[in-house]
């Protein structure tokens, strides 16, 4: 039985008409509702937060709610305060796979969203957001795309973010649908070729290339394609990948010599066949990622100057 | 700048206007068949580049007069409207193929170009684009990008905006703007705010495509299902099973009605040469033997049950049917068929060999039954035969008009189901299944009905808006979206569901870059009445 929680803007005080908010239980412990209570105090007393200065303390390990699958779609409805790593862990123990491989990044997902855009790309349905009034803010539940421009980037991601991502519907996939093959190619060129061949099939639920290595999720009939050996499963080199990341940049997937050139400067290349997405992993973060939070009609006017303006500015490629 | 607006191709001609003053909305059928009057703009204009498309825009911002984006005007949701004071303007000869990138897997495109001129030049350079559309003869690129457009293999290669690695446009400040995914400053959101903005933000001139390579070989069957819940868990268990099939259609227990028997099948699995991208252009293009639409099926049914001997009869009594939609429900509600999936993968022969039977035999473990390569191949053959004259039903009082959702899994039957029984008196609904996801899927109904002349409660004007109306109430209460392919256009703003923040940023986003207001007022809900 869904338990709402209704919050009244009037109850930090200058709120000129008194809008009411439901939020849903599951998003709304009592940190989140006091970070909507400081987030409505900042903007009554006209002194922005910095999103660098919010620090959200994930929920506690046996939370049920952080995780909840959805196994009619695929997704999972996560916290957005648990780090990828917290998630994907969740997920092995509750039988599911997430489309990106270990190691996961340990930066809360609603940061992560800001700086790795492709990660919001491929791997979140929908989101549950808060605005920086303290506003949530549901983004359709569809699956691809909804009709019209989608703001769930515009919203979480860069260049600028006006709202908190608190929770998020992930792209998960039952651990007894895919099963995992590691190979090595011997060559950066070859596991390029590989990481191409296995997007183009668009069967495998993800694909990451790190090195001359290639590691394929799949069921035995997605990974057929690249002819992998299953008896040179070398999982264990997986180990020694950057646990860092902080941000990304997505890529085509067939782009080889994007890949290429990741791969030989030493970053990770993540596919999500399925998705028909696929990034570079990078260890730090791009700039703008915490951007000062205001109310919600600066922050949106903020927003679409700060979207125009790097529409109009030259491609930067090869950050 | 503003000189060059003089130098651009453009037309004052009411027949060139007339050309371009709406899209193909069935709604619009209506209001010629009832001589409604025609808003033409004031004029067309064929910009043959990015200059002389932003030269249009400031020359359009100092007048403060509406533009109209235009690509082959097949939309079908009056995102194409101009009001008599608007230019259109009609990027068809921005029709370059600007460059392909075999090794990146891309081409890159003017706006302008039309679909199929497109994939022909990709096939024959081994490649294809794997997009789609029924109106691929009839639609450009560009319209495609703003509209979210599907194709008929989307479940292997995505919608458009899978496949939109970049997008090149002209803002309404006259600015040219540019997203890309590998860009670090903008990356993948910014392109999926362009596209799908139905020019409303932008024009958009060109775009950078993913492409696939040509597929060697296909595998197609149909089955039949028991029930059409059992034939959806089994499209939710292919899709979650990573299989990706280039082709998974579902039809409703009616429209498979409607198709005819297609008996059992035990004849062997076969793989046939050459992937179902490349098995179009010969046998498939818009022809003298179009597919029997909806209208043709009924009239086909009715004359089955050997009421009336005359052809002009039964068409007569099938347009009277449209009118008294309860009837012809109750009627139909007779013509229960096994709900029937086409499903067709692509690869190489010894990978199909593998794969095909596997399927097959997924398939009937969830109760389907083996019906031949028949009804793919038949669906293949026929699949862009789409009517491209005008549906027999609107000859005899009658209309039709198609209405594509999207949802998640768990709600696809009770969605279904909600439709038909909130239009049971209005309109003859049918329904496929033909996108599918790993997290939800498409429902494609088709309407169709019936009505007086004239705009009276009974008239067909009326029951069509009624008809809209209950089938966006419905979609907006199951949380659908409301497009899923065709966009949003002026006809279906009703059903968007947008909270507060989406809705402040997008008009927010709106003001930033078309501060007049002057791209394509209305559609989406934004900009409207302003100019
Ligand atoms: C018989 C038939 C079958 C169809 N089958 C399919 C199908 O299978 N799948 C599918 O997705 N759709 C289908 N459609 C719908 C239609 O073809 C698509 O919506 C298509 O994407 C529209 O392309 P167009 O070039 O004709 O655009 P138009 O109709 O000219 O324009 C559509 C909208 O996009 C805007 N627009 C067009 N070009 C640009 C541009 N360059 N920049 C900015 N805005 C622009 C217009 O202002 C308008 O709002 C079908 C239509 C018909 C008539």
């Amino acid at each position: 039985m869904p338990v709402s929680k209704t919050i009244t803007k009037s109850t930090v005080g200058t709120v000129s008409k008194a809008a009411r908010t439901v939020i849903d239980v599951a998003v709304a412990d009592d940190a989140i509702m006091a970070l909507v209570e400081r987030l409505r105090l900042s903007r009554v007393r006209k002194s922005p937060l910095h999103a660098a200065s919010i620090v959200l303390t994930p929920p506690p390990a046996d939370d049920l709610r952080s995780v909840i699958i959805d196994v009619d779609n695929g997704l999972a409805d996560v916290d957005a305060r648990l780090s990828l790593h917290a998630i994907g862990y969740r997920l092995k123990q509750q039988g599911y796979w997430l489309p990106m491989l270990r190691p996961w990044s340990s930066m809360p997902l609603w940061r992560l969203a800001m700086t790795a855009p492709f990660v919001v790309d491929a791997l979140i349905q929908r989101g549950t957001l808060l605005s920086v009034d303290g506003d949530v803010i549901d983004t359709p539940r569809a699956p691809r795309h909804a009709a019209g421009p989608s703001l769930l980037h515009g919203l979480c991601a860069r260049p600028s973010p006006t709202a908190l991502l608190v929770r998020a519907h992930l792209r998960v996939v039952p651990r007894t649908h895919a099963r995992l093959v590691v190979t090595d190619w011997g060559s950066a060129n070859a596991a390029a070729r590989a990481f191409v061949t296995v997007t183009d099939a668009a069967r495998a639920v993800c694909v990451e290339a790190f090195g001359s290595n290639l590691a394929v999720l799949a069921d035995d009939h997605g990974a057929a394609d690249v002819d992998v050996d299953v008896d040179s499963d070398r999982g264990s080199a997986w180990g020694s990948m950057s646990a860092r990341v902080m941000g990304s940049r997505s890529i085509g997937p067939g782009d080889r010599p994007a890949i290429v050139k990741a791969l030989c400067a030493g970053q990770r290349v993540v596919g999500v066949p399925f998705m028909q997405r696929a990034g570079v992993l990078l260890s730090t973060t791009a700039s703008g990622a915490s951007p000062l939070l205001v109310d919600v009609s600066t922050a949106t006017t903020q927003a679409a100057s700060a979207i125009a303006a790097a529409l109009t500015r030259p491609q930067e490629r090869d950050q | 700048m503003l000189d060059l607006v003089r130098s651009v191709p453009s037309s004052k001609d009411p027949i060139d206007c007339r050309m371009v003053a709406h899209d193909l909305w069935p709604r619009r059928f209506l209001e010629r068949r009832e001589e409604l009057p025609v808003t033409m703009p004031a004029m067309v204009y064929w910009p043959r580049n990015d200059d002389e498309v932003a030269a249009v825009v400031l020359q359009a911002r100092v007048d403060r007069r509406p533009i109209v984006p235009f690509g082959a005007g097949s939309g079908v949701c009056a995102g194409v409207s101009p009001g008599s004071r608007s230019w259109v303007v009609d990027l068809k000869r921005l029709d370059r193929i600007v460059e392909l990138d075999p090794d990146r897997r891309t081409v890159t495109v003017e706006a302008g170009i039309i679909g199929d001129r497109l994939e022909e030049f990709l096939n024959s350079r081994g490649f294809t684009l794997g997009h789609f559309p029924s109106s691929i003869y009839c639609s450009t690129v560009g319209g495609w990008v703003a509209t979210r457009s599907a194709g008929q293999l989307s479940s292997r290669y995505g919608k458009i905006e899978d496949m939109t690695l970049a997008v090149w446009g002209v803002d309404g400040r006259g600015e040219r703007i540019h997203a890309a995914v590998d860009d670090m400053a903008t990356g993948p959101g910014l392109v999926q705010m362009l596209v799908g903005s139905e020019g409303a933000l932008c024009l958009i001139t060109r775009m950078k495509l993913r492409i696939s390579p040509l597929a060697t070989h296909r595998f197609v069957r149909g089955v039949s299902f028991p029930t059409l819940q059992q034939g959806l868990a089994a499209m939710r268990n292919v899709m979650a099973s990573g299989q990706s099939p280039s082709v998974l259609r579902l039809y409703d227990p009616l429209d498979s009605a409607l198709a005819g028997n297609h008996p059992t099948s035990s004849e062997p699995l076969r793989v046939h040469a050459g992937g179902l991208a490349q098995a179009r252009v010969e046998d498939s293009g818009p022809g003298e033997h179009d597919e029997p639409t909806l209208f043709d099926s009924l009239v086909r049914r009715v004359e089955e049950l050997a009421i009336f001997s005359r052809p002009r009869a039964t068409r007569a009594v099938v347009g009277e049917l449209l009118g008294r939609p309860g009837i012809a429900n109750s009627l139909l509600d007779r013509f229960d068929g096994k709900p029937r999936l086409v499903v067709g993968i692509e690869g190489d022969a010894d990978d199909l060999a593998r794969r095909g039977p596997r399927l097959l035999d997924m398939l009937k473990g969830q109760g389907a039954t083996d019906l031949g390569d028949g009804p793919g191949e038949k669906w293949l053959r026929h699949r862009h035969r789409v009517s491209y004259r005008m549906s027999r039903a609107f000859a005899v009082g009658g209309w039709v008009d198609t209405c594509e959702v999207a949802c998640g899994w768990d709600e696809v039957a009770p969605l279904y189901t909600a439709v038909r029984e909130a239009l049971r008196d209005t309109a003859v609904v049918l329904c496929h299944f033909s996108h599918a996801y790993h997290d939800g899927c498409s429902l494609y109904f088709t309407f169709a009905g019936g009505g007086t002349a004239g705009n009276g409660p009974r008239s067909a004007l009326s029951r069509y808006d009624l008809c809209w109306e209950r089938a966006l109430t419905t979609v907006r209460r199951h949380g659908a979206v409301v497009a899923h392919h065709h966009g949003v256009g002026r006809s279906k703003v009703k059903g968007l569901r947008h909270s507060a923040g989406n809705k402040a940023l997008l008009q927010a986003l709106k003001r930033t870059l078309d501060p007049d207001l002057i791209l394509n007022p209305g559609v989406l809900g934004l900009g409207a009445g302003a100019t």
